[in-house]
């Protein structure tokens, strides 16, 4: 488990060009559960980066899977918005630490990582989601919900191709086998999804410790209760582990409080 | 018209770097860097569904393969410079001149920089010069070649036209002028394909295009552009990241994400993504119609778009 960054009431993040600003609230939470020994899941909480990475392998090599990743995107922070290509490098650097990981050979090492970045498109401010494996990402906006990612998962792929329905996904035996990761000597394939940034808006990300405990309309129900970001995030991981906390879980949400344009 | 440039001056074995260009990459490898290792990176650089993440990731930088010294740059609204070890990009941004080094930062160091002129990729012990090429110079659309650094301009003038066939040169080549290494004889032929046939979502010179919205500044298409009163994008992956164009609506005919413009090898594709109001087309010739929810158009320059709200996107050709 390693964190980067602190819970915020309230920052305001001023946009490079337009003269505009956002200002932003977040939280996050984890739990090492009530059946694991060690939380192999990893966080960042600081603007621009927003991210969760739950880490697998034996031996703690799942710990520090997930580690090099929010390393790696933590090293993005300084500058105040990015580019998807500087999540894309940051990515395909934390492979490189996890394949130079010692005694990871034999076993392997990897993670799963989603999250959002505050990045522009001309001068608007928007969140480059993105994602690698099967953590999610959740978007809830005055009553709507919905998830954003995609999983990269077997089960995914039968839901996809019509073989399963999304019913039968949720009891899968191969419900933890996934399809793309950081590390496990692969090259780092993210997907993106642009999200712009308005008022009212919160973003989670979740690692699957919350999605394979929670179905959808308690994880909206826990949004939509209108909670400050922290506590909000302290709220889902609680939920998560009353209802069995097999896995870790580790969320991170973000709010935005407000848009200012020029 | 830009493109890459290397000096061709021969060089001691073991100093040469290896040079690798293409439309979207240009890139230097230290001398340590293998024949197979190249074809590796050469093959991906070409490959038009893997971005700079991909070419930089397959890099090896450890074992008997690593290559300790390269400068990597992926050439895109904005430059990507990605440099390790002994190699340096030095760089010209709206005329003024920096060095991106790694300074030890490991596995490598990234800098994004905008409004880049001119730059050189090649070892730290190059002394930049002005960047601008040389009578010698050779221009590099698109290949793998030996040289000391490999140069490239954003306005490099025209070529001169060609000249008549010369006769077949004799056979004799030094070890310098290999520029092709191995089998990428085959791929630089491949790449040549690239360019006349190019992948669904790069546009050729011929067919490029831009828009304008209202009186803002007109922008090239070089990837898909959604218009709408608060645009998101759908799911992507790999390189062409999309552009999201905002526009006001105060009575909000214009739906959140409206419309879609696509490049496609044959020109600009509009859909309507299933907007609430529908989109008014003005094409030149063929009169005004109206575009349902969902269908979709070619549109060429001159094409005029109604989105509602009195915002309307003009296509015009980029040059």
């Amino acid at each position: 488990m390693t964190h980067i960054g602190q819970s915020s009431p309230g920052t305001r993040l001023p946009l490079p060009h337009s003269g505009g600003a956002i200002t932003l609230a977040w939280g996050a939470a984890t739990d090492v559960g009530h059946r694991r020994q060690v939380n192999e899941d990893s966080f960042v909480a600081e603007p621009p980066i927003f991210a969760v990475a739950d880490g697998m392998g034996g031996h703690a090599a799942g710990d520090l899977a997930s580690e090099a990743v929010v390393n790696r995107l933590g090293g993005v922070i300084a500058d105040g918005f990015v580019t998807p290509a500087a999540i894309g490098l940051a990515l395909a650097q934390a492979s490189r630490d996890i394949a130079q990981l010692d005694g990871t050979a034999l076993v392997g090492a990897g993670t799963t990582v989603t999250g959002m970045a505050l990045t522009l498109s001309g001068d608007d401010p928007y969140f480059a989601v993105f994602n690698v494996g099967d953590s999610r990402v959740y978007r809830y906006l005055e009553g709507e919900f919905e998830q954003v990612t995609v999983d990269h998962s077997v089960v995914q792929e039968l839901v996809d191709a019509g073989a399963i329905t999304r019913r039968q996904a949720e009891n899968h035996p191969d419900s933890n086998v996934i399809t793309r990761a950081i590390g496990f000597n692969e090259p780092p394939m993210p997907d993106y999804w642009m999200l712009p940034v308005e008022p009212g808006l919160r973003l989670l990300a979740c690692s699957d410790g919350l999605s394979k405990e929670l179905d959808d309309e308690r994880i909206e129900s826990l949004l939509a209760a209108g909670a400050p970001a922290a506590d909000t995030a302290s709220a889902l991981v609680q939920a998560a582990l009353e209802s069995g906390g097999r896995d870790n879980v580790t969320v991170v949400l973000v709010d935005v409080l407000a848009v200012e344009t020029r | 018209m830009a493109s890459a440039f290397y000096s061709p001056e021969p060089l001691p074995a073991g100093e040469e770097w290896r040079l690798l260009a293409t439309d979207r990459f240009v890139a230097a490898f230290g001398p340590d860097t293998g024949m197979h290792t190249m074809a590796t990176l050469w093959r991906i650089a070409a490959e038009p569904t893997l971005g700079l993440e991909a070419l930089v990731g397959a890099v090896p930088t450890k074992g008997t393969e690593a290559v300790q010294s390269f400068a990597i740059a992926g050439i895109g609204r904005s430059t990507v410079f990605v440099v390790r070890g002994g190699g340096c990009a030095d760089v010209s941004v709206a005329g003024r001149m920096r060095r991106v080094d790694a300074r030890g930062a490991m596995p490598w160091y990234v800098a994004e920089l905008n409004e880049v002129d001119r730059f050189a990729l090649g070892p730290l012990e190059r002394s930049p010069g002005d960047l601008r090429p040389a009578e010698a110079d050779m221009p590099l659309d698109g290949g793998v070649v030996f040289g000391p650094w490999l140069g490239w301009a954003r306005d490099v003038v025209a070529p001169p036209p060609p000249r008549p066939p010369a006769p077949p040169a004799p056979v004799e080549q030094s070890a310098y002028d290999t520029n092709v290494l191995g089998d990428l004889g085959r791929r630089a032929a491949s790449l040549t394909r690239h360019r006349t046939e190019p992948p669904p979502t790069a546009p050729t010179p011929e067919t490029a295009t831009a828009f304008r919205v209202g009186d803002r500044a007109p922008e090239r298409v070089d990837a898909p552009v959604y218009v709408g009163r608060q645009p998101r994008s759908p799911r992507v992956t790999g390189p062409m990241l999309p552009r999201l164009v905002r526009v006001d609506s105060p009575s909000r005919e214009v739906s959140a994400t409206h419309i879609e413009l696509r490049p496609t090898p044959h020109g600009l594709v509009l859909t309507d993504l299933q907007s609430t109001n529908g989109t008014v087309v003005r094409q030149p010739g063929s009169g005004v119609r109206r575009l349902e929810s969902g269908e979709s158009l070619p549109v060429a320059p001159g094409t005029l778009i109604d989105i509602g709200d009195g915002n309307v996107i003009e296509i015009l050709a980029y040059r």
